[in-house]
């Protein structure tokens, strides 16, 4: 199922482009200007959040997201000017002081504008404690480092942001974890601080590269890496689920990718294929009985991403990159649309145990609506994405190669039962408890209508990333 | 026997093979991943218990482990 011959730059661009691309010269690179916004900008929030006068914390927390929103509004701005261009033509470099660069093609671009637009929102959504600054700190931390792991224009800056990212899951879990005094949190953090050795190693040298999808695996959640991403899922704070899904869904995928380009053809990559079928089905089997609404969201997320490394290790990296680019863009869309559904019930109940939901339906019919929308768009994801291309990648490799084929379709297919089973159990039956305002009010309409517009907006852009790989209709 | 029934019974049997796979997850995966945990922390112990040095001594450990790293950039590929 291999495709056209591997073009090395337009395949590994972005945070590796020393080892297989020609790395831009010191002279191609302008000053510090507006995408240094989006690391530095939140990294200064978060420096400065430690040092907040407790009276002024409540207000740091609550506008945290201005933070954030400036680099969000360059990379839209970016992806209005720059989507007509010819991917690998059309690059914004940028020296950052102590030596390093930030990229930004269109070709990282989409993953850049993903996190860009989901952390001013993350900072903003309802929250079962509300307006801490230390949260609002690791959340600008993890902006920072998510922005720099995807922008960086050299190994080094990416393995900065792969360890950061590390840091701030760790003291975002450990922060939630006051029962356990923060014991949750190492062992997330051992892995993910291994998934950054993994980048810093593989950057640095060449013969280790692959080591990318090793890293890769580990922040998507697959088997046998599921357990951390399930923890993480149920324990951390909402926001920080919500841009953890997305941060490390995109960090996860192009290094999985970009280790399996490295890899190139051979029984290396059979044999991965292999293991993501089997992982999927496994993660998908797990997430079935969990009895925690957040830990079915993870078992979703990680048989999700073992199906994308088995397509990723079955197709060529450039029929990979859109294929599984597109799907992964309709996943974050129900990612957020769910998140940002369930943010204030989970703010009122402190729980994300089902039982403690049920009959959304009869009583707040728009929060249902927009549940019933997350739902449609996890079961048409492999449609919707790519003008289909995965459903049509899948029955390929079920034909071609059937237990591979028959595994990854399985294990999509359970992971995404296992979330819309416990949707609908929110949905239907009679409310267990009075749930305070379960209709969308107030910042939620805000939140809906820039889901809208955003995806209005990704509509209108030109090719090739109109509609974002065919992830919405492109407007005439 | 009706769909809708033979549809209850799918899915009940599904649901205890995923009960049953869960148990296995925990045995498999999760009880080593606490047991690495756990042997990584005695490791952790043990180098401090048995490191006598000073901060630079473990710095120059760590300088030690960039070189191997440069001997493998230079003659790794």
């Amino acid at each position: 199922m291999n495709g056209p011959p591997f073009d090395p730059f337009r395949g590994v661009p972005g945070p590796w482009p020393w080892l297989l691309s020609p790395a831009p010269t010191p002279a191609d690179f302008d000053p510090l200007g507006p995408l240094g916004l989006v690391v530095l900008l939140p990294l200064l929030g978060a420096l400065l959040a430690p040092f907040t006068p407790t009276r002024f914390g409540t207000l740091f927390a609550r506008t945290s997201f201005l933070w954030a929103l400036p680099g969000a509004l360059f990379l839209v701005a970016a992806a209005w000017f720059g989507a007509g261009g010819e991917p690998g033509a059309v690059r914004w470099l940028e020296r950052v002081p102590g030596g390093a660069g930030l990229v930004l093609t269109p070709w990282n671009l989409v993953p850049a504008l993903a996190v860009g637009i989901v952390a001013p929102l993350a900072l903003a959504i309802a929250e079962p404690r509300t307006w801490e600054p230390a949260r609002s700190g690791w959340l600008l931390f993890l902006t920072a480092s998510s922005q720099a792991a995807l922008l960086a224009g050299g190994p080094e800056l990416a393995a900065f942001g792969w360890l950061g990212g590390a840091w701030a899951v760790f003291f975002l879990l450990g922060h939630q974890d006051a029962a356990g005094q923060g014991e949750r949190a190492v062992g997330p953090f051992v892995v993910h601080a291994t998934a950054a050795a993994c980048v810093f190693i593989a950057g640095f040298v060449p013969g280790f590269a692959w080591l990318l999808f090793f890293a890769g695996a580990i922040r998507l959640g697959v088997v046998p890496f599921h357990a951390t991403l399930l923890r993480c899922c149920e324990i951390l704070p909402t926001g920080a689920l919500l841009l953890v899904g997305v941060a490390f869904l995109t960090t996860g995928l192009r290094a999985a990718h970009d280790g399996l380009a490295v890899l190139g053809p051979g029984p290396a990559r059979d044999a991965i294929a292999a293991a993501s079928a089997v992982a999927a089905v496994w993660s998908g089997l797990v997430a079935l009985p969990q009895d925690d609404l957040r830990r079915r969201l993870g078992g979703y997320l990680a048989a999700q991403g073992a199906v994308w490394c088995g397509l990723l290790a079955l197709l060529s990296p450039t029929e990979g990159r859109a294929i599984v680019g597109g799907w992964a863009l309709v996943v974050i869309v129900a990612l957020v649309a769910l998140v940002v559904a369930y943010a204030r019930l989970w703010a009122f109940t402190r729980t994300g145990d089902l039982r403690a939901y049920g009959g959304l339906a009869r009583t707040a019919l728009l929060r249902s609506a927009l549940l019933g929308f997350t739902l449609f768009t996890v079961v048409t994801a492999p449609l919707l994405a790519a003008h289909g291309e995965p459903l049509l990648v899948l029955a390929r490799a079920v034909i071609l190669r059937p237990a591979v084929g028959a595994g990854l379709a399985a294990g999509g297919a359970l992971g995404s039962f296992a979330l819309i089973l416990a949707v609908y159990r929110t949905l239907r039956g009679a409310p267990p408890t009075p749930i305070e305002a379960p209709e969308l009010r107030g910042r939620e309409w805000w939140f809906v209508a820039g889901i809208a517009l955003t995806l209005v907006f990704l509509a209108a852009l030109e090719p090739p990333l109109g509609g974002l790989g065919g992830l919405w209709p492109v407007m005439p | 026997m009706s769909p809708g029934r033979i549809l209850r019974d799918a899915t009940r049997a599904l649901f205890a093979l995923a009960r049953g796979v869960v148990g296995v997850d925990a045995t498999f995966v999760r009880n080593p991943a606490r047991s690495l945990l756990s042997f990584g922390r005695a490791l952790a112990a043990a180098v401090a218990r048995a490191h006598q040095g000073t901060a630079q001594d473990m710095a120059l450990l760590y300088l030690a482990g960039l070189a191997l790293l440069v001997v493998g950039r230079l003659f790794g590929s």
